[in-house]
């Protein structure tokens, strides 16, 4: 807002103290003078009493020294994932995992199983051996999949959620 | 109250492996530490956790520590990223209601008039960037000075004092907009 040649910064500066004295005689005079220069700088200085007012140091907590030492070796916390992303995995991994167990009790892959045949695979020589076939079963293979994902559903509940709310709770005792 | 000099012989200390040294520098800047972290994510259990993090960040990396600005400079730097990383990603959560109560409930003793001014200006805070709000809050808690402070924020002096100007015009213009939206509706 610029009134009579008066600048918002001027006024700043001149609420800073940051002003020569000819630039307070010039904001003082007008400041009596001009309404609008008085409405804003009443502004001004409304913002500006409560910005001094509002900021002050703030003291931590007394054990906030201990806590630091405390923690200078440990473990560094699981923080790839915040919370919230973890529980949403975590619902992921338990849908699938749901899913396939479902699939798995109904016999959907009771007839899958079969061999990857290797017998007619071409070898220059003969110091390698191929087994002919290998056998595979999806039923198997999703019976692993799901334990890997029973497996990785504890490690998120552990480090995303349980264990953040277990250290900001022992934090807000302590 | 330690001089720079006795402040790097300490850090050399605890570089040397006397770690429990490291208490001194902790007790001597947590205050600040706290109070930057406190206000860029707003709630003190957070802030607590975010300035306890920095402290340890700048433990582990005290060895890089080359010098050229003081120490606490530097820290609170480290304290200022930690706290900026972490409200980045806690972005999506509900701030803490105690702080929101705060602002509206201290109306004793003070004129009505004051007191709504001072309600509408923590409105418009909370309109303002966090560049602008945490620049304008640690300018006016003036414990250090302007160049320190842009140190700090990882800005340019010009920029911070660019910052804290318009910052406050800002409240000024969002405050003067509220008053005469209350005094149309009077």
């Amino acid at each position: 807002m610029i009134m009579e040649n008066l600048t918002d910064d001027q006024l700043l500066n001149f609420l800073d103290g940051n002003t020569t004295e000819a630039e307070r005689d010039k904001v003082n005079k007008l400041n009596g003078l001009n309404p609008e220069v008085k409405k804003r700088v009443e502004e001004l200085q409304a913002v500006h009493f409560f910005l001094q007012n509002q900021n002050k140091i703030e003291q931590p907590s007394k054990t906030f020294t201990e806590k630091v030492m405390a923690g200078l070796h440990a473990r560094p916390s699981f923080t790839l994932l915040s919370p919230k992303n973890g529980l949403l995995l975590l619902v992921g991994l338990m849908v699938a995992s749901g899913l396939a167990i479902m699939l798995v009790s109904a016999g959907s892959f009771d007839q899958w199983h079969t061999f990857f045949r290797l017998g007619q695979v071409p070898l220059k020589n003969n110091l390698v051996k191929l087994p002919t076939s290998i056998p595979f079963d999806l039923k198997l293979t999703v019976k692993i999949f799901v334990m890997i994902n029973v497996v990785i559903g504890f490690v998120l509940l552990d480090r995303t959620i349980l264990r953040p709310i277990f250290q900001k709770r022992a934090g807000r005792f302590s | 109250m330690i001089t720079t000099q006795e402040e790097y012989s300490l850090i050399d200390r605890i570089i040397a492996g006397e770690e429990a040294l490291y208490a001194t520098l902790v007790d001597k800047y947590k205050s600040y530490a706290f109070t930057i972290a406190l206000k860029v994510v707003e709630n003190r259990p957070e802030a607590e956790e975010v300035a306890q993090d920095g402290f340890i960040k700048a433990f582990h990396y005290l060895k890089k520590f080359n010098r050229e600005a003081k120490f606490s400079t530097w820290l609170y730097r480290i304290v200022f990223n930690t706290a900026i990383s972490y409200k980045r990603k806690n972005r999506q959560q509900f701030q803490s209601i105690e702080n929101s109560i705060i602002e509206y409930s201290e109306r004793a003793d003070q004129g009505m008039e004051k007191e709504d001014k001072r309600v509408f200006i923590a409105q418009a805070m909370e309109k303002l960037s966090d560049a602008d709000r945490i620049a304008v809050q640690l300018y006016y808690i003036k414990e250090y000075s302007l160049e320190e402070t842009a140190e700090m924020l990882n800005q340019n002096i010009n920029t911070l004092k660019v910052r804290v100007h318009r910052a406050r015009q800002r409240l000024a213009d969002e405050l003067k907009r509220i008053l005469q939206e209350e005094a149309l509706t009077l």
